[in-house]
């Protein structure tokens, strides 16, 4: 029995299990009802209060005090504020609490305190903005202990009443060294207070007080954007004075100024700069303008992106689209585009971005005199805007002999075409018969099949072109993009028949396009059909087609990958018999490895004596064999486990075997 | 009343930028290589740059901030020695000389004026006050998420951010990868409709108040255990924690909810044109939280049901559509019209180098970047208030300007944590 009352062991009881059960939902919660509430309290006050309860326990117990904020467990908490484990828990309560008792408490504590413990209690009667401490952390400014007068200053500064304030400034004019800058930070903080309430004039006056060259750059920084930003808009030649001037430090101020600095008069007053400034300030400031996005800039920055030089001029086409909704801008974007150069690029990223309805048009109307090159480029535009309205020239565009600018065109059409144009977009990507267009002509058609509803209609249209197509070179074509579209969308039925009769055409070249959209399928559907093949095929790039194909359909069955009806086993049994390479008998193998079957095991255990793929069979061994032990198998698993553990030279399967084998436990048969 | 710095803010500027954003005049950052500095980089165009606690995640940014042409990397701080060693050595190597300097303090790499920006990449429990300091000493800075553990650092470090006019950049780089942005541009434009559900993948909820055992304390040079432990509460020594088994502590730990949430939950405050707010609402349930906006759009944060498109998910749904997409670059989307909309390349969404390629352009032409922290502030706040609400197991409201949960002073004690002396922010 400890003095507490209660015996040590419920308290700890108690504290423990919360700790345990750690913070669960609703855990903390105060418990409902309340005399649990104030039980629970008094309990967490006897553990603070004992001798013999350890520093976890007491730790938990002010971790809970912090949630439920009681007033009498002020005194316990406030005696700890002098325990040196302890203090910075009682803190943890106190700090939060919003009873005057508790920041009673923590000014109560200055007088007797020292160190880092006086530091703790200064820096939460600071986080409590405890005016009625403001004497007392005055009279800390000057302490001999650095750490202490520091947290004292950071304190009055977050107090930033104009008491404390005061207290910062005449304080500053003594100091020296660190202490001089903590008396600087503090004085920024408080000067925020002081806006805040406000007392616009008295923080203009505390920053200006600290931009000064006897202070750092970063403090001077901060302090002009607070004089500037504090005068509101009163501050606009102050900021300007900034944007003139070359002192680095109050230039950077100045930026971030010219950014927050709300309402039309400071975008003017930035505007008229900007034609006297030298180059250098004009590309920061036409970044600036193009933040504000403020229309009253436009004739500025208009004047640079037509007249501007080199990365002014640059500036000026980035902020322009930003600053106009697109009428004045679209000439002197288009120029910029028209002329080339290095601003040609900022220009068309312009022209994709900026807002207003007659700009599709205005870059439709462009095309037929641009040259090729340039005529590529304004396609992307129309892409990057989405042009609706350019479809049907794109359609034509697509169709012409530049193969450029036929490949801008398709690529634009996969993003703008609208579903309704599948025919002729299928029509013209066939028509394609340059090389380098048929790879965007595909991704279009099958960009555009994709947003066909429902899904299940995405390939209809391709299926219809195939079942219509008689020419050879165009059925190839068409089995492309229908392979990805059933890729992405799955196979059906339909899809299914066409590919087979394109397959079983005379043609050798349409057969074999689209023996190797089946070899691709998105399920196990056609794998009797490429056992077959390899089978009966002479060919060995179709054999190895078709065995690729299936294996992968049969090991994805296998696994549970893929539900289509399939005898997996069956079908590698079948598979196995064929092999003649090397390739091909590490097809058989790595999909043998995903079937966790005895006969998998024993077809797998055949090719351990073949050099060309015995490290590949072991190691597809060691994959299935832990799976297979069953009592009837875990002999036979195991043995060929340990073999493999011998006979291997592969130092990784040698491990595995071993680790494999352990894990399969022998029951002797009763 | 205390707590007043969690109280209304009424500087015009704020309101002036929440203006702008909502008309989706998003910063305009000019990339250095188009204003022509590509190639070799001028002097006074480098961007000179020390590491925090360089870890795993923090290594990955290291590989590709070391490439960007300007970054000179010259400084590692780390409270471990093998940290130290291994990250000099990264950045030896590349510098292809020994001038990587290393630092038990980091306060010792704040005091150098040569360093322009920093990595920081620490342990959850120093990421709010490291930048905090970083800021005071005059750096920008790129920092790893969650960018803190409750909601009075959130608010505190957008403030230090704001007064000291820094560049900080949260390292919530999914802002930057091509199908977060064209998911997250489908709800913003109104093309799913108007937008009624967020959804936001988080993890499981809970934390744990259990210490591991105590074991021998290393000597300060191999781990300084005092700085690694920072604001945090004291506790003895466990080699695990160092290892990287801090996660799931509560005194390390903000919770599963923020562990993705600093991600996801951030997206879902983009999609939903909220950046500079919060949910007004918060209900628990066991898995995680359903919020609600003052506009009615709720943010459901949870762990299952998600399309398997990848960790990170997040489901947008509108009146007329939606689009689900996560870390593995693809997209569901509905009608699948929309799908044709997408530009931009896939890129897997736990690369980095776009986002941190952001932070460098933002350096240089002081423009605020997309994670800046008036936005890392407001999705922190949303993960924090819904972690307090899940603690509490009990609805909450919370005010977004005054930052409080109005009348309920239970939540409103879980708004903070004291720090252990000497620290403050």
């Amino acid at each position: 029995m400890n003095f507490t009352g209660l015996p040590h062991s419920s308290i700890r009881t108690v504290l423990l299990l919360a700790a345990a059960a750690g913070l669960a939902f609703g855990q903390g919660a105060p418990r409902p009802g309340g005399p649990p509430r104030t039980e629970e309290v008094q309990t967490l006050i006897r553990t603070l209060e004992s001798a013999t309860a350890p520093q976890h326990e007491k730790v938990l117990a002010c971790q809970r005090l912090a949630v439920l904020g009681p007033r009498e467990a002020v005194p316990a908490l406030a005696t700890l504020l002098a325990d040196e484990k302890l203090a910075h828990m009682a803190r943890h309560a106190l700090e939060p609490m919003e009873d005057p008792a508790a920041a009673a408490a923590l000014r109560g504590a200055m007088g007797r305190l020292k160190g880092n413990l006086l530091v703790g209690v200064i820096n939460s009667l600071g986080f409590r903005r405890d005016v009625a401490a403001v004497p007392a952390l005055g009279g800390l400014i000057d302490h001999p202990e650095a750490e202490v007068a520091r947290a004292a200053a950071a304190a009055l500064g977050r107090i930033g009443t104009k008491d404390a304030a005061a207290r910062l400034q005449a304080a500053l004019g003594r100091a020296t060294g660190a202490q001089r800058l903590a008396l600087a930070d503090a004085s920024l903080t408080g000067a925020e207070g002081l806006a805040r309430a406000g007392l616009h004039a008295e923080a203009a006056a505390i920053y200006d007080s600290l931009c000064g060259k006897a202070f750092p750059d970063y403090i001077r920084t901060a302090a002009m954007g607070g004089a500037i930003l504090s005068r509101q808009a009163g501050g606009i030649p102050l900021l300007v004075q900034q944007i003139q001037g070359d002192d680095p430090a109050l230039l950077s101020a100045g930026w971030r100024a010219a950014r927050e600095l709300a309402g039309g008069a400071v975008t003017r007053a930035l505007a008229e700069q900007l034609p006297k400034l030298p180059a250098a300030k004009q590309v920061p400031l036409l970044q600036v303008l193009g933040d504000r996005g403020d229309p009253i800039a436009l004739p500025a920055v208009l004047d640079l992106a037509a007249k501007g030089a080199g990365a002014v001029r640059v500036a000026a086409l980035q902020a322009l689209p930003r600053v106009d909704d697109g009428k004045a801008a679209l000439p002197v974007l288009l120029q910029a585009v028209t002329a080339g150069g290095d601003a040609a690029e900022v220009a068309l990223s312009g022209l994709g971005a900026i807002r207003g309805a007659e700009v599709d048009a205005k870059v439709l109307a462009a095309l037929p005199t641009a040259s090729p090159g340039l005529r590529a480029k304004l396609i992307g535009v129309l892409a990057a805007r989405k042009a609706d309205s350019a479809r049907s020239e794109l359609l034509k565009l697509a169709a012409g002999g530049d193969p450029d600018v036929a490949k801008a065109a398709f690529r634009a059409l996969a993003v703008v075409a609208r579903a309704t144009d599948l025919p002729q977009l299928i029509r013209l990507s066939l028509a394609t018969r340059d090389d380098a267009v048929k790879v965007p002509a595909d991704l279009a058609v099958y960009a555009v099949s994709m947003k066909v509803f429902p899904a299940a209609k995405r390939p209809e249209a391709v299926l219809n072109a195939l079942r219509e197509s008689r020419d050879p070179v165009a059925t190839c074509a068409l089995l492309r993009p229908l392979g990805a579209i059933l890729k992405s969308n799955g196979a059906t039925p339909e899809a299914y028949a066409v590919v087979k009769t394109a397959f079983e055409s005379k043609d050798p070249q349409v057969s074999a396009t689209a023996l190797r959209t089946l070899a691709d399928w998105p399920d196990a559907t056609p794998a009797a059909l490429l056992l077959e093949v390899a089978k009966r095929d002479a060919d060995g790039t179709r054999r190895e087609v078709a065995l690729g194909g299936g294996v992968r359909m049969a090991a994805n069955v296998a696994a549970g990958r893929d539900r289509t009806p399939l005898d997996a086993l069956a079908w590698f049994a079948q598979a196995n018999q064929l092999v003649r390479s090397k390739e091909e008998k590490l097809m058989i193998v790595s999909g043998l490895g995903n079937v966790k079957r005895i006969e998998a095991l024993r077809m797998l255990k055949e090719y351990l004596g073949d050099p060309a793929v015995q490290t590949e069979a072991a190691l597809a061994l060691v994959e299935i064999a832990p799976a297979l032990a069953t009592p009837e198998h875990a002999a036979e698993a195991k043995a060929l486990l340990e073999s493999i553990g011998k006979s291997t030279k592969d130092v990784d399967v040698r491990r595995k075997a071993g680790k494999a084998s352990k894990s399969i436990q022998i029951v002797p048969k009763k | 009343m205390h707590l007043r710095a969690l109280r209304q803010r009424g500087l015009s500027r704020r309101s002036f930028l929440r203006q702008s954003l909502a008309a989706g005049l998003a910063p305009l950052v000019v990339p250095g290589r188009v204003l022509g500095l590509d190639g070799g980089v001028a002097p006074s165009n480098r961007v000179v740059m020390a590491g925090f606690g360089i870890g795993s995640r923090g290594t990955q940014d290291l590989n590709s901030l070391i490439h960007e042409p300007e970054v000179q990397f010259v400084a590692i701080a780390d409270v471990r020695e093998v940290r130290r060693q291994a990250v000099k050595a990264i950045i030896d190597q590349k510098n292809g000389d020994t001038g990587c300097r290393m630092y038990r303090d980091f306060r010792e790499v704040l005091a150098r004026k040569d360093i322009d920006a920093l990595l920081i990449a620490t342990g959850d429990r120093w990421h709010s006050l490291a930048s905090i300091l970083a800021a005071k000493a005059g750096k920008d800075m790129y920092c790893e998420k969650p960018c803190s553990t409750n909601i009075a650092d959130s608010v505190a470090l957008a403030e230090t951010m704001r007064r000291y006019g820094r560049v900080y950049q949260a390292g919530t780089q999914r802002r930057n990868v091509s199908n977060f942005m064209f998911a997250a541009e489908l709800a913003r434009s109104g093309k799913l409709g108007r937008l009624h559900t967020v959804h936001a993948n988080t993890l499981a909820p809970a934390t744990k108040l259990e210490w591991l055992p105590a074991e021998p304390e290393p000597g300060r040079d191999e781990v300084d255990w005092d700085m690694w432990l920072g604001p945090c509460p004291w506790r003895p020594y466990n080699a695990l924690y160092v290892a990287g088994r801090w996660r799931g502590h509560f005194d390390f730990h903000g919770g599963g909810i923020l562990e993705w949430g600093s991600h996801t939950v951030d997206l879902c405050q983009w999609a939903a044109s909220a950046d500079h707010t919060a949910p007004v609402l918060y209900e628990p349930n066991e898995d995680g939280c359903v919020a609600t906006y003052a506009n009615g759009v709720k943010l459901v944060m949870r762990t299952t049901g998600w399309l398997g498109l990848g960790t990170c998910s997040v489901r947008y749904e509108g009146d007329e559509g939606w689009v689900e997409t996560g870390d593995r670059g693809e997209f569901k989307v509905y009608p699948e019209s929309l799908r044709g909309e997408r530009t931009g390349r896939a890129q897997a969404g736990t690369h980095p180098g776009t986002h941190l390629r952001q932070f460098l352009d933002c350096v240089k032409s002081r423009a605020q970047p997309a994670a800046n922290g008036d936005v890392a502030c407001q999705s922190h706040i949303a993960c924090h208030a819904a972690y307090v609400a899940w603690q509490l197991g009990r609805k909450l409201r919370y005010d977004p300007v005054k930052n409080e949960f109005p009348g309920d002073e239970d939540a409103n004690r879980m708004r903070s944590r004291a720090k252990r002396e000497p620290w403050r922010v």
